[in-house]
């Protein structure tokens, strides 16, 4: 009894591989391979058949895809872009001029001269004789005996 | 004419490419290899406008990562590459897998399956009967691809309609040759399996 050709072997037959597992002088076998290989054209002509489309078709992916890389700036564009946005925000900055400023109004000199009679009534000594006080002070301090520890 | 990138500046692009993939290069790339992004990515979640819109995402991401590519594969396969992720990545959407279902999507309506994919199929100077014939198994192949998980499909579109090398597929997919092979043994199995229950033909078992 013949063995006929397994799937492997066939595939590989198919495949242009060459094999030694074909039976010799198998003709079922023979008729098979050529069966499937009838087959398989019809199928590739109707696979390539299938896959056909109009020309205009074909331009408008070129242009699909064409658009589609178009549209997204590559690393090193987009890096220039990015340093040279920041180029320009620092000239303006540089650039730009201070706010000028402003000149504080003039003080009511009424208010001015209450402001002034408030503080010197609050003082313990008038301005004039702040620097004998202070003296004073100091020759006070001088003179107090320095404090004794407790027995 | 698909491109106006020629092959060898295509060639003088990779030459170069240990500084990866210029700006200028990549209108080029687009138009050599959106028709062919857009197959992988139509066979795998075979849906016409997600897989519009995953070609779109699939040359963005390859645009964003073409400092990185140093040619260490073709462009096509490093496309390929993010193109199937991005599918397999759909696919594991429970959200958009939910919804599938509920509208009675491709993997379970076996009548559904393949229905896109082969609408516009025979071509014109065949019989009615032949155009019934091809158009008949077209969709049983697709309604077996349907069934397929979508690291399987992947394989299987891209070894029998892209007609990528093993190696390549491999490369493409992130994958060892071997798990490449057994993902092509599965699908073939399945196929044989769903041939079978059609009556397309009869496997050399039953003969």
């Amino acid at each position: 009894m013949h063995q006929h050709l397994t799937d492997e072997a066939l595939a590989a037959r198919l495949a242009g591989e060459v094999t030694s597992e074909r039976p010799a002088e198998c003709v079922a076998c023979e008729a098979e391979e050529e069966n499937l290989r009838g087959l398989l054209a019809e199928w590739k002509a109707s696979a390539e058949k299938v896959a056909e489309r109009p020309e205009a078709l074909w331009r408008w992916q070129q242009r699909a895809i064409a658009a589609h890389w178009s549209a997204r700036p590559s690393r090193p564009r987009l890096v220039w872009a990015t340093a040279m946005a920041i180029l320009v925000l620092v000239a303006t900055l540089l650039t730009r001029q201070p706010h000028p400023v402003q000149p504080v109004a003039a003080a009511d000199p009424d208010d001015t001269l209450l402001i002034e009679v408030r503080r010197s009534v609050r003082r313990e000594v008038p301005r004039a004789l702040e620097p004998a006080s202070l003296l004073t002070q100091e020759i006070d301090r001088a003179s107090q005996p320095q404090a004794q520890p407790n027995p | 004419m698909e491109s106006t990138l020629t092959p060898a500046k295509l060639l003088a692009a990779q030459a170069n490419a240990s500084a990866g993939i210029a700006r200028e290069d990549f209108d080029g790339i687009v138009r050599a290899h959106q028709r062919r992004i857009y197959r992988v990515l139509l066979g795998i979640v075979r849906d016409p406008d997600t897989a519009d819109t995953l070609t779109q995402e699939c040359f963005l991401r390859a645009y964003r990562s073409r400092h990185s590519f140093r040619g260490e594969s073709s462009v096509a396969t490093w496309l390929v590459r993010i193109a199937v992720r991005l599918a397999i990545d759909h696919g594991r959407n429970r959200r958009n897998r939910f919804w599938r279902q509920l509208f009675g999507g491709a993997t379970t309506d076996e009548s559904a399956a393949g229905s896109t994919a082969v609408e516009e199929l025979p071509d014109a100077g065949a019989s009615p009967e032949r155009q019934l014939a091809a158009r008949e198994q077209a969709d049983a192949v697709w309604a077996a691809v349907d069934q397929l998980s979508p690291q399987q499909r992947a394989a299987f579109l891209l070894r029998f309609v892209e007609e990528m090398k093993l190696e390549e597929i491999a490369r493409a997919m992130a994958l060892e040759v071997g798990t490449v092979k057994a993902h092509l043994s599965r699908a073939v199995g399945a196929l044989r399996k769903r041939l079978k229950e059609r009556g397309i033909y009869a496997p050399a078992s039953d003969r």
